[in-house]
């Protein structure tokens, strides 16, 4: 019996990913909506989440643009991936920094709401409010 | 005797902790991990400033074409909440902003938080107290280009016999005072869920 876990965990674990067709990877097709997969199907969905859970898959961000606007203010769109199940909600700030490396102090640099559905990309975006503005740094936090 | 004494001093302890007054703390409003408030707290304004500060810039309708400074003129913000706020918590951070953006200045000659002084020391041209090289003259101050009105407005909506939904809705819009043509608008939504207890005005 403890045999037949261990080769349904195993299973679960080399199989996940495999299940679903490849498709646009602009969409994302939710629990429910899509076909199931091992991660969704209600069998083999709780060995899938719990496995998740217990290696504290979480949030990683993959990309990180800037650019500036018509009004020369520097822009920035923070890209990143849920890698949980579930909704992971955290607080962001964004600092700007001057061509110095110094900061540059604004009313916009406070923690703000952010949410990633489980296993979809988000976006952050934020704008400079100060054209000295040359580069940024961001900070995270769990939201309570 | 010795296990008695310590329990009596333990226990003595426990309680004394629990009647210990509770003092007061500066609240850490760099990093306030302090859980949401049903009512608007500073974070909340903070939050909705944030957000429409970078709307309003990024959109570029501060950018005047040709160069030169948009003059601005903050006109009304309706507080339509059950709560007494003064809309400058939201405005102030605003208009610092637009001011050091260095792409637009904020009059204090027109609106309704105009700066009295400035029209009572108008006054003083005809004075013979005062030295007239030294008093404004007539036609000196600038009207304004733009005006930014808006509103903040509440909405309570009961969720089942125990828990209620707040919404917070911050409205902003800057209109051209010549065409009243609006350049730009936006919305920010401060939302919370909680205790059909806790009061929200």
């Amino acid at each position: 019996m403890k045999k037949l876990g261990i080769i349904l965990i195993a299973f679960t674990i080399l199989v996940s990913g495999c299940g679903q067709k490849q498709q646009d990877a602009r969409i994302k097709l939710q629990e429910g909506v899509a076909s199931d997969t091992l991660g969704s199907n209600i069998v083999t969905k709780p060995v899938q989440h719990a496995f998740s859970a217990l290696i504290g898959e979480r949030i990683e961000i993959t990309r990180a643009v800037t650019r500036r606007n018509n009004g020369g203010f520097l822009e920035l769109q923070v890209e990143g991936y849920n890698n949980s199940f579930n909704t992971e909600r955290f607080q962001y700030r964004v600092e700007w920094v001057d061509a110095d490396g110094l900061l540059v102090g604004t009313k916009t640099t406070t923690w703000l709401p952010a949410s990633a559905a489980g296993k979809s990309t988000f976006t952050i975006t934020a704008a400079a409010p100060r054209v000295e503005a040359v580069d940024f740094r961001m900070n995270t936090r769990n939201q309570e | 005797m010795k296990t008695k004494i310590l329990s009596i001093l333990v226990l003595s302890g426990i309680l004394a902790a629990g009647c210990a007054e509770q003092g007061t703390t500066n609240i850490d409003i760099v990093n306030d991990d302090a859980g949401a408030l049903m009512a608007l707290d500073y974070r909340d304004f903070d939050q909705a400033a944030s957000k429409m500060i970078q709307s309003m810039l990024g959109s570029g309708a501060l950018k005047k074409e040709g160069g030169g400074r948009y003059v601005v003129a903050t006109g009304r913000i309706t507080n339509d909440t059950m709560q007494r706020i003064d809309t400058d918590q939201l405005m102030v951070k605003i208009e610092t902003e637009i001011l050091n953006s260095g792409q637009a200045v904020m009059t204090s000659a027109v609106g309704p938080d105009s700066d009295q002084l400035l029209h009572d020391t108008r006054q003083l041209r005809d004075s013979d107290e005062f030295d007239t090289g030294t008093t404004a003259a007539k036609k000196t101050l600038i009207a304004p280009d733009l005006t930014i009105a808006g509103k903040i407005f509440q909405r309570n909506i009961r969720l089942d016999r125990n828990r209620q939904q707040v919404e917070y809705y911050f409205q902003l819009q800057l209109s051209d005072v010549k065409t009243g043509l609006r350049f730009w608008q936006d919305e920010v939504l401060v939302g919370k869920r909680g205790s059909d207890r806790s009061v929200t005005w």
